[in-house]
């Protein structure tokens, strides 16, 4: 077995507790954020809806009402608050991973497919069905046992880390089917930029200005073609040392940085950073352990 | 090396999960889904795409692009799609202009969906020219002025 996948398996229950408040920290925020918005989305009208993820799945045909969508939403928002906070998690933890699943499958069923929410919501979905609330979790706290107790804590934490090397893995797959290995020669990735600026331009929408400079710079591209399949397809070699892990994350991160400044398109999810702690030993970390010593001092929940 | 149940359970949800995640390695990565995607996006080869935008005429008589907002959303990639999929046929081209129209009559004096060929790359690099253009539909209220030059220009 590799350093990092014993690191992993090995993980302690406040490893997946940490990265279960981490991960649903972000999803109530995110979700708190894009209300208005994703809310908003569903005002378009009915032929323009085209069913994809959980309502493709029940067969639903047409939009809710709007009450109903406004109601999903609110019950899932308070899904993840629980879910962050470890309440109630036997329940609360399904209930929060079908609700976002449910709103980001809505979202993406009006004709575009948005890839910005698949991890955040298979992340949810692994953790929403284990024990993730047995420690860092009101449910320690008072008591309450996971009905998954039995299942070891790096268990969740390796599922989640494969989903996430899974997810640039594909991303990688689909570049050199698509384009083969000249994507790093990155002609495909320049215009890929002019291209995705001129349809913002030609939209009236904000576009990323260092993008429409980069695309003047040849020179530029055959690096970041080369990073960015390096990227997407290196994820297995996290698996084999935590330094290699954290030289990938960093890698992936850099990538979105890139992808937001040359094109304005924000992947909040990997950019905050929070799908890679499930490759790490979070409660190593000083700033957790001093909070955590805190929280023993008042109660021996943590 | 024995499992109890939830172990198992666990495995299952997990494994069928990251199954369904992989799968889509096998498939044309243009058969995009949700949540188990081929992440095709920025994977294409694009040479001298055809763009596909609705615009409205403002009161100084130029045409503008129509915002995202119009349509009923903030991303630009869903007003993009939903322009394309009205740009296949006359109708539909002909129906989201008037829905647009309907939907700010104010603001705009005309509104029109039109299909655009740009090299994106010289765009940029050259200037925006485009290589083609073509009114696919065009709708909303005539100007007094541009009615009155016309007739102008008939006699």
């Amino acid at each position: 077995m590799t350093p990092a996948l014993h690191a992993i398996l090995k993980a302690p229950p406040q490893r997946l507790g940490l990265f279960r408040a981490a991960v649903g920290a972000f999803l109530v925020l995110y979700l708190a954020a894009r209300a208005p918005l994703d809310v908003m989305t569903s005002a378009h009208s009915t032929a323009q809806f085209a069913p994809v993820g959980l309502p493709a799945w029940l067969g639903s045909d047409a939009p809710l009402p709007l009450p109903l969508v406004v109601l999903a939403y609110a019950v899932t928002l308070l899904a993840a608050l629980a879910f962050t906070a470890g309440l109630h998690f036997n329940i609360m933890g399904p209930l929060c991973a079908v609700g976002t699943l449910w709103v980001t499958s809505y979202k993406s069923s009006w004709g575009m497919v948005f890839h910005t929410e698949n991890l955040l919501t298979l992340q949810v979905l692994l953790l929403s069905c284990s024990p993730a609330a047995q420690a860092v979790s009101m449910d320690a706290r008072q008591g309450r046992a996971s009905w998954l107790r039995s299942v070891p804590s790096g268990w969740p934490l390796l599922a989640c880390c494969l989903v996430t090397i899974v997810a640039y893995l594909l991303a990688g797959i689909a570049k050199v089917k698509l384009s083969g290995f000249d994507f790093m020669t990155g002609e495909v990735l320049r215009v890929q930029v002019a291209y995705d600026n001129l349809r913002k331009i030609e939209f009236g929408s904000a576009h990323a200005p260092w993008g429409v400079w980069a695309v003047g710079v040849p020179g530029l591209f055959p690096a970041l073609g080369t990073l960015t399949l390096l990227a997407e397809l290196g994820g297995v070699c996290a698996l084999i040392h935590p330094r290699l892990a954290l030289l990938w994350a960093v890698l992936v991160v850099g990538f979105h940085v890139g992808v937001l400044a040359l094109m304005a398109i924000t992947f909040a999810y990997p950019l905050s950073t929070v799908p890679f702690l499930c490759f790490f030993s979070l409660e190593r970390l000083a700033p957790i352990q001093w909070l955590a010593s805190k929280a023993e001092d008042r109660t021996p929940g943590l | 090396m024995r499992f109890t149940p939830a172990q198992l359970l666990y495995a299952a949800i997990a494994g069928s999960l990251l199954t369904l995640s992989s799968l889509p390695a096998l498939s044309d990565p243009r058969d995009d889904n949700y949540p188990f995607s081929t992440y095709p996006m920025f994977a294409s080869r694009r040479k001298t795409p055809t763009f596909y935008k609705a615009e409205g005429r403002n009161a100084h008589g130029q045409w503008q692009p129509i915002p995202p907002e119009l349509f009923g959303t903030h991303e630009v990639m869903q007003a993009v799609m939903t322009v394309q999929r009205a740009a296949r046929s006359p109708r539909d081209a002909r129906k989201l202009c008037e829905d647009l129209a309907r939907a700010e009559p104010n603001r705009y004096g005309k509104m029109r969906i039109v299909q655009v060929t740009y090299d994106p790359v010289k765009y940029f690099t050259e200037g925006p020219t485009p290589q083609s253009r073509k009114v696919l539909a065009q709708c909303g209220r005539r100007s007094r002025a541009h009615e009155s030059r016309q007739k102008v220009q008939a006699r």
